[in-house]
């Protein structure tokens, strides 16, 4: 028994000498949670095929306001008037930055309607979240015409 | 104690089914729910509009983020700003204040709300008129030196007489007073379909109205007019107591041709204006020396029609006769003839509005003139062609001034241009007034013997004493011309291509039957 018992004491002297200390994987902090920047696209695939309903492909860069963490955001693609032709509003292709280990919900795969409905409300509604601390920023998107060019 | 509990036990299982079994609900026993009244709509929003005037529309953008909806337009468009018919769609179910159908004039911002069928939700618009503006560029295309005329004679003949000698068929042809017609580039693409007219007839005149209807005044009469053959010393008879019959060409060049007016007087050196299928305005002068002011006769039609009431001379109050006096020339010598020296070309329908553009030989000064200067213009005084406009055929003129010869590689003003620059002349076919991009202007084609020029005044920048030239006088060239440079100018504007273009047609220097022809274009770039 005694013996035993010093076994056990030198295994648990052993762990203690032989282990590190584990790293803390890094944690955002909520203000990161958030998107950095996002294109808007006028083709289904950003890039022209056959079947393109236009004859070239342009791209908006968002306006993002982030409002403190805890408040929604806002994404806000402008139109020059003279690229007016080349864009249908309702079908548009978006693609986010974001840190690492974040992630959009929805996903932004396919084709969104960025117009503003009825009530003048954007119809779409990105939520990015911390798949480490859970914690979400959410944000309205939305897209125009403007009156200027280029 | 154990029969008390089966009786408790009992009366508890009794008890319960009184509870839960009521009596049994028959349909009717309750009143049936109130539907909940369907959601109104709160879509409030203007979705298109456009105003219109006549032929013409000018479509809104529109804004939604800034609730605005612009309306750009070309100067051409104007009207359908300033007396404008609205048309417009908004959000279903949904109410517009003001109705747009009560308003013409659009040419200050308008507001406009549209109210959602909740009556709550409401959007104002604000509906702007933004004028588009141009800078406009002319520019030499095409010409051909030489052009041979088929009518046979020397000078002085119908070949090159000087006085409408060509116009358009169309945005795409060209038609010259021997019935040739040609392209833009002034390459010969078939012959004007004649139809019944009598072949041995001559064209008198050639014009086109707004949208390219050719036009021509041809000599009819008893006998027929004709030409003599060339006999050596270029005599040519004339038979002078032919009528006139105007003739349109409504369906082109190559399709039959529709006499629309006949008149006892010799009627030429027409200018058009207007529309052939509804209203049009036709000057032309009276083909002799009849003295008066001018000789030109304002002829109004609608549908084809001539009206009597809305005929009228047009006077200029510059008397074609020599001015009586000391003279340093052989009366008679400088006016060509007072057939051949005139000509007034209308911008408009309406004697009592249209733009009228007009120019006329002077006679020679008389020494007791102020302006008589024989250092001046060094030809005995004459006081060459004078060139004004003039709104309505009552108005007061606007005396428009060019620069007329070029000596030594330098156009120089005045100096043989006779009194205002335009040269020693005035062709009855020599000016055009004609709208490009909202401005008027008037291509003005003159001589001075040694040359021949062309200008484009902008007649809408040009006050008195400043004369705004879009060309300034250009010789077109040089060289002794036998017969004089005898000019027609023609104008046509090809709105599908937001192109005008002029074509100029006068005598080749040296030849006595050819021609030179040449087209400008007028383009525009937005600011």
């Amino acid at each position: 028994m005694k013996k035993l018992a010093l076994v056990i004491l030198a295994a648990l002297a052993l762990c203690s000498v032989s282990c590190k200390q584990v790293e803390m994987p890094f944690t955002h902090a909520d203000s990161d949670v958030q998107i950095t920047s996002m294109l808007m696209w006028n083709l289904p695939f950003k890039n022209l095929t056959a079947d393109s309903p236009f004859d070239r492909k342009e791209s908006v860069e968002a306006t993002i306001t982030q409002n403190a963490p805890d408040e929604v955001g806002e994404i806000v693609f402008a139109v020059p008037r003279n690229k007016r032709t080349y864009w249908d509003l309702t079908k548009v292709t978006l693609q986010a930055t974001l840190f690492y280990d974040l992630y959009i919900t929805p996903g932004l795969s396919g084709q969104y309607d960025l117009t503003l409905d009825d009530a003048d409300q954007p119809r779409l509604e990105l939520t990015v979240k911390s798949s480490r601390t859970g914690f979400e920023k959410k944000y309205k998107v939305w897209a125009y015409i403007k009156r200027t060019d280029d | 104690m154990k029969k008390f509990f089966l009786f408790l036990a009992s009366a508890l299982v009794i008890g319960t089914f009184a509870i839960s079994c009521g009596p049994e609900e028959k349909p009717g026993d309750k009143p049936e729910p109130e539907p909940t009244p369907a959601e109104k709509s709160k879509a409030a929003k203007l979705l298109t509009f456009s105003l219109t005037n006549g032929t013409i529309t000018v479509a809104g953008e529109i804004f939604d983020a800034d609730k605005v909806v612009e309306l750009q337009y070309n100067p051409e468009e104007a009207d359908a700003i300033t007396d404008g018919t609205a048309a417009y769609t908004i959000s279903e179910k949904a109410t517009i204040d003001p109705d747009p159908a009560t308003i013409k004039d659009w040419s200050a911002d308008v507001k406009l709300t549209v109210t959602a069928e909740d009556g709550e939700t409401k959007n104002e618009y604000t509906v702007k008129a933004t004028p588009l503006e141009y800078d406009v560029k002319i520019s030499p295309v095409a010409g051909v030196d030489g052009m041979l005329l088929t009518a046979a004679g020397a000078n002085n003949d119908i070949a090159f007489y000087g006085g409408n000698e060509l116009a358009f068929s169309g945005t795409s042809n060209i038609v010259t007073c021997d019935r040739r017609v040609y392209d833009l580039d002034f390459k010969f693409v078939g012959e004007l379909n004649w139809g019944d007219i009598l072949p041995t007839a001559a064209i008198m005149g050639l014009g086109n109205d707004d949208n390219g209807v050719l036009i021509a005044a041809v000599a009819y009469g008893d006998p027929e007019w004709t030409v003599a053959p060339v006999d050596g010393d270029g005599a040519v008879t004339w038979n002078y107591t032919s009528g006139t019959r105007f003739y349109a060409w409504p369906n082109g060049w190559d399709q039959a041709p529709v006499k629309f007016y006949e008149n006892g007087s010799r009627l030429m050196y027409m200018n058009v204006s207007g529309d052939y299928n509804n209203n049009m305005l036709i000057v032309a002068k009276q083909g002799s020396n009849d003295g008066g002011n001018g000789n030109h006769h304002l002829f109004h039609f609608e549908k084809g029609v001539v009206s009597g009431a809305k005929w009228a001379w047009f006077e200029t109050g510059i008397a074609e006769v020599p001015i009586t006096g000391t003279q340093n020339y052989t009366p008679g010598a400088w006016r060509l003839g007072a057939s051949a020296g005139s000509t007034c070309c209308p911008l408009g329908v309406d004697k009592a509005d249209a733009l009228f553009v007009y120019g006329q030989a002077l006679t020679g000064l008389a020494q007791a003139d102020p302006e008589y200067s024989t250092d001046k213009w060094g030809k005995d005084g004459n006081a060459g062609m004078i060139v004004a406009a003039r709104q309505g055929y009552q108005g007061t003129d606007l005396i428009l001034e060019g620069t007329a010869e070029t000596v030594n590689g330098k156009t120089k003003p005045h100096r043989y241009g006779g009194l205002y620059g335009w040269g020693n002349h005035c062709m009855t076919g020599a000016v055009k007034a004609f709208k490009y991009s909202g401005n008027v202007y008037a291509a003005v084609a003159g001589s001075n013997w040694n040359e021949t020029h062309l200008t484009v005044v902008d007649v809408t920048a040009s006050t008195a004493g400043n004369t705004v030239a879009l060309y300034p006088t250009t010789s077109l060239n040089t060289g002794a011309m036998s017969g004089g440079g005898l000019c027609s100018v023609a104008y046509i504007y090809d709105a599908a291509t937001s192109t005008g273009h002029i074509a100029v047609m006068f005598a080749t220097p040296g030849s006595d039957k050819s021609s030179t022809l040449r087209r400008l274009e007028l383009t525009r770039e937005k600011k």
